[in-house]
């Protein structure tokens, strides 16, 4: 049995992807490198991880109307929800005190995602769910 | 010329019977989804970002010299864009914008995914692909139409394919 948290929240149009991205790694230690290799299709995106907790920071593509950037984090463990939640940073285990599985069998972290970055000083991060 | 061990027909042919247990996957969340894949691999050609080291179109797996008309020192070799066409499904991954990922539909996917991205990548005919896991992209109708409309190339899985 597999635990699956994931959380997703959005900014404000007015950022730009990389000054977000440099932003996310100075407040909170986010590694954030470019992704080069396609895996989003024509989507910009940042990627990174700390150790199982993987992290996308996406912006809008070009002809994309939405200019907010998601950043989505997800961690995939065979750990059980305390140990994995115990088993991150302590700057994450905020995100992931969760227990309750949607109807997806995920653990949506989306609301404790965004109270870390406004506590962070990203007053305009919000929820996506 | 294609740097793998096979040709793109046989490529595609390959890729068409590792995807299946995806496709069975996606047709018992909505029995009407369609899935596929586009880009590169569809196409026969990189981009027209992406160029060789003469200024040359580059095949899907070629080597990238140049991105945007600057020298390209990223990763090289190739992945193929898979997608899911399913307005239900659409419905249910909600508000987020840019890229839809079908693994957020339900956790059993994820498996289902790592094991084909993994197939993929252990397959000698598949030399150089990108695909662990696999990422499945959500589109509506409308939207993959409109990657159509812009010149879009895509191939569609057929479901039952031995």
């Amino acid at each position: 049995m597999m635990t699956h948290f994931l959380a997703t929240v959005e900014f404000d149009a007015h950022r730009s992807l990389p000054d977000l991205a440099a932003d996310l790694a100075n407040a909170c230690g986010i590694p954030l490198t470019k992704e080069e290799s396609g895996r989003f299709d024509e989507v910009p995106a940042y990627v990174g991880n700390v150790g199982e907790v993987q992290f996308t920071l996406f912006g809008p593509a070009e002809d994309q109307e939405d200019r907010e950037c998601v950043l989505e984090i997800s961690y995939r463990t065979s750990l059980p929800v305390k140990q994995a939640q115990a088993a991150t940073t302590a700057l994450l285990q905020p995100v992931f005190d969760g227990t309750e599985m949607d109807s997806t069998g995920h653990i949506n972290c989306s609301a404790q995602l965004s109270n870390l970055l406004v506590a962070r000083g990203f007053g305009d991060c919000k929820p996506v769910n | 010329m294609l740097q793998g061990d096979g040709s793109r027909a046989q490529i595609v042919q390959a890729i068409g019977e590792d995807a299946q247990p995806s496709v069975k996957a996606f047709l018992g969340l909505d029995p009407e989804a369609r899935v596929g894949f586009r880009g590169s691999l569809a196409n026969g050609l990189k981009n027209d970002t992406k160029l060789g080291s003469n200024g040359e179109r580059v095949p899907f797996d070629g080597v990238v010299a140049t991105k945007n008309g600057q020298p390209y020192t990223g990763p090289q070799g190739n992945d193929a864009d898979f997608f899911v066409v399913s307005g239900n499904l659409a419905a249910q991954l909600g508000n987020t914008p840019f890229f839809r990922n079908a693994a957020r539909l339900d956790t059993s996917l994820n498996g289902i995914f790592v094991d084909f991205g993994g197939g993929l990548q252990s397959n000698p005919l598949l030399s150089g692909m990108n695909v662990e896991p696999a990422t499945f992209r959500e589109f509506t109708s409308t939207g993959i139409q409109k990657k159509l409309n812009a010149g879009d190339e895509q191939i569609y899985f057929i479901p039952g394919q031995p």
